[in-house]
């Protein structure tokens, strides 16, 4: 037996420039991929031409009982952000799930790459979470990803206490009197009304729950969903405090007339990796009425 | 001979297994052994006689009373009902759990745990034959097994107990919980100078808990940084570096418990003994490793890109290697853009040239539950190409291989290390939790990751790396020139 396969020819260029080749080979045809197999690559971000992926994070327990699905997003593009509207492009099956997932993908970040649990679907029964399947229609083609009951797919909510993780509380100043806190998608009953061109000003406090200090707390805001473009204004990405709590506030400005919902997410970002480790981080929804200019 | 581990072989394995030196620079030679023809010895095969040996040899550290595995396959008994199942995972060499692929790449490891072809031929025979109990009197005495408090493996091997026995802190895991991945320090008592650490060993401070440790990856962190010191999981043992290698220990060095704790179903609490067997106070050893270096399949260095290296690969490599070197370029892959799709599978490759000569002791790989297998590839700077090792991916055994002093891949400066990966997300794939998801890169077991350690010295000085070169060559000669007995 001779394991040398001798002179190749291929010297360490020509191998060099294999790198991150990713082969694949599809067995279903229920998922299709951006481009015909052979195409399909490591490299697969552009700057733009790139599908969004619709991906399920996982599920949890909520405290009476009942579940949250997270899902999330890989747009492939390093900088297009994509649009796909409610409809036939952007659906979830079963309809009654429709309607909360957004519509707008932010370009991939330079940082995580993906946008984690950036909405939740309430259920009183995991067993249904297969059937639940989110599709997304991008340049001709179709990716659809389902929940899932896997035991494997669990996550921590509001505290890991392994790694002291805990998602802070968050309240909207001048909106609300109580304070939120984890990753169920809650609609709050009040709207921020606004005025195309004019920025709006979003403020809120986000404090940690047990009072501890907070240390790095990273504050991600999007578009949700919305007609037009929104415009954020500056604000940094990544809080460092000794105390127990911050107030921010960062602005919204619209270009169209129209009803909007803006996200806010704030990790817990003590360690680094909240989110390979999927825990722990509070999502808030503003509702936003923005009229047209006088 | 390492207790149950044991087979410590000197110089190169027999008994029908296809013998291959890989020597300097990739020249292979293979000298084949005669199998043993099963069938004819089979109608003689029995339990005492014939299999009790084997199963005391290369079963018995984790299957018997006290220890891990699921049976104890200690007394006929015992073995009669499970036949089946030994049939079936011996004859796929699931058991003993060795997952690296014998038909490919380096096969002479300092830890090897499987059986040899004429093992597993005895086995099948003996099964394939009705499983006779033959004459008790030829049963062999028990083995005495040491009790657990005492037992370091690789005390044998260096014929002491550890040097310096470091003891993490203790940590509650909760039961049923999910999984715990806490980071706990101790420092390294007793260190007056630098001391060189020779080989490692890890183990649960008691026995009940072996079962909540996925992995602890402990490192010593000293005022160069934090640098990744042996390892815990399901499979290996700890690492023993070559007889001229040694690794730093610094005075005021403190030691770092990265894990990743299992609950289980009753509160334990979860403390692991870092056993560390040093050279000699004041004598240096002539070379030394960073220990393992991470190379991600999922992303390359190696491209000019060696000074954005904050990790190690390049000039201030050590820690971490081939996870440094991420381009600023928005678009160069990186671990974190792995994406594969639904009912698909998928191959990530990532390359790292070599800019000084270097010597490959052990590898380990790392992936998830869709994890298949890895491959390590060297295509030399004259072009040639060589598989080094090729891992049969199982989550359950993350083994580190510890190649044979003689076999230890000798790579000249400017050879590409290739790392490919192939993942697994179809129904085909047994430890596939769900086929209809998008995997992704994390730290939970459903999404992945995709690097292999190695473990790695580096020669400054070409003329090192010539003469080791040089000595492989001669022993390669005289290896040749004196034909290997069977049985080694
Ligand atoms: C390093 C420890 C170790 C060694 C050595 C080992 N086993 Fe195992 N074995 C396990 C563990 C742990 C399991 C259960 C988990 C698994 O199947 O991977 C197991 C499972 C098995 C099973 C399947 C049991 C079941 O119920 O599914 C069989 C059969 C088996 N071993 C036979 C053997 C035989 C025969 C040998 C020796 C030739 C051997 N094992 C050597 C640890 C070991």
């Amino acid at each position: 037996m001779v394991r040398l396969p001798g002179r190749t020819g291929l010297g360490p260029v020509a191998a060099a420039l294999w790198f991150c080749l990713l082969a694949f080979s599809p067995v279903e045809a229920q998922n299709r991929l951006p481009s015909a197999s052979g195409d399909w690559m490591l490299r697969n971000l552009r700057p733009s031409g790139q599908p969004v992926i619709p991906l399920f994070d996982g599920w949890y327990y909520n405290p009476d009982g009942t579940f949250e699905l997270c899902f999330g997003f890989h747009n492939l593009n390093t900088a297009q952000n994509v649009e796909i509207p409610l409809g036939p492009d952007n659906f979830i099956e079963p309809a009654r799930f429709d309607g909360l997932q957004p519509t707008h993908f932010d370009e991939v970040p330079s940082e995580y790459r993906r946008r984690f649990c950036v909405f939740t679907i309430h259920l009183d029964d995991l067993e249904e979470a297969p059937a639940i399947v989110w599709t997304l229609r991008v340049g001709g083609q179709t990716y659809s990803v389902p929940g899932s009951s896997s035991v494997h797919y669990r996550m921590d909510e509001l505290e890991q206490s392994s790694r002291g993780n805990s998602a802070p509380l968050v309240r909207f100043d001048g909106l609300e009197e109580r304070e939120h806190r984890g990753r169920m998608m809650v609609l709050d009953d009040w709207t921020v009304s606004a005025t195309v061109g004019v920025p709006v000003s979003l403020e809120y406090t986000v404090t940690d729950p047990n009072a501890i200090p907070l240390g790095v707390t990273r504050v991600v805001w999007g578009k949700h969903q919305g007609p037009g473009p929104v415009e954020f204004g500056p604000e940094d990405d990544r809080v460092e405090t000794e105390s127990v709590s911050f107030s921010h506030a960062t602005t919204a400005t619209f270009r169209d007339p129209g009803e909007y919902l803006l996200r806010l997410q704030t990790v817990d970002w003590d360690l680094g990796n909240a989110y390979g480790f999927h825990c722990c981080w509070t999502n808030r929804y503003v509702r936003v009425s923005v009229d047209e200019a006088q | 001979m390492l207790k149950g581990f044991g087979r410590f072989r000197c110089v190169v394995r027999g008994t029908g297994k296809a013998l291959g030196v890989v020597l300097a620079m990739g020249v292979v030679v293979s000298v084949a052994a005669v199998p043993a023809t099963a069938q004819e010895a089979a109608t003689e095969l029995t339990f005492t006689r014939d299999v009790a040996p084997i199963l005391q040899q290369n079963c018995q550290t984790c299957h018997r009373e006290g220890s891990f595995a699921p049976m104890p396959l200690t007394t006929y008994d015992e073995v009669r009902p499970f036949t089946p199942l030994i049939r079936d995972r011996v004859e796929t060499r699931a058991m003993p759990p060795w997952p690296m692929d014998h038909t490919i790449g380096i096969q002479e490891f300092k830890n090897d745990i499987s059986l040899s072809d004429e093992e597993i031929a005895t086995i099948l025979g003996w099964i394939d034959s009705g499983a006779p109990m033959g004459d008790p009197d030829d049963m062999p005495p028990p083995v005495e097994w040491a009790a657990f408090e005492d037992d370091w493996q690789y005390e044998e091997h260096f014929g002491r107990p550890p040097d310096i026995v470091i003891v993490s802190p203790s940590y509650m895991v909760p039961a049923n919980e999910l999984d715990h991945w806490p980071n706990l320090e101790t420092s390294v008592p007793g260190l007056t100078g630098d001391r060189w650490i020779r080989g490692v060993e890890l183990r649960p401070a008691d026995p009940d808990t072996r079962y909540v440790f996925h992995h602890a990856n402990p490192s010593i962190i000293d005022e160069l940084g934090s640098v990744g010191v042996g390892h815990s999981a399901a499979g290996t043992v700890g690492y023993i570096f070559p007889d001229d290698t040694g690794q730093a220990l610094r005075p005021g060095a403190r030691v770092r418990f990265g894990m990743h704790l299992f609950p289980i179903d009753r509160d334990v609490n979860a403390v692991l003994q870092l056993g560390f067997w040093l050279y000699p106070e004041g004598e240096e050893p002539e070379f030394v490793t960073p220990g393992e270096v991470i190379h991600e399949a999922s992303q390359s260095t190696g491209f000019g890109l060696e000074s954005l290296s904050r990790t190690g690969y390049g000039p201030a490599r050590g820690t971490g290697g081939g996870r440094g070197g991420v381009s600023t370029d928005p678009q160069f892959p990186r671990q974190v853009d792995l994406l594969i799709p639904p009912h698909s599978t998928a191959t990530f490759r990532g390359v790292y040239v070599l800019d000084r000569p270097a010597r490959i002791h052990s590898v380990r790989g790392h992936m998830h539950l869709r994890g298949r297998y890895q491959v390590i590839e060297a295509v030399y700077p004259d072009g040639r190409w060589e598989v080094i090792s090729k891992l049969n991916w199982h989550h359950g055994w993350q083994t580190a291989f510890l190649y044979e002093d003689h076999v230890m891949p000798l790579l000249p400066k400017g050879t590409v290390l290739m790392v490919t990966n192939h993942f697994d997300n179809t129904a085909d794939n047994p430890h596939n939790p769900d086929p209809n998801q998008w995997v992704v890169r994390g730290d939970r077991t459903v999404d992945e990751m995709s690097h292999t350690r190695i473990g790695i010295t580096y020669f400054d000085s070409e003329e090192d790396f010539e003469r080791l070169v040089r000595e492989r060559e001669e022993l390669l000669a005289r290896i040749v020139s004196e034909p290997v007995q069977a049985g080694g």
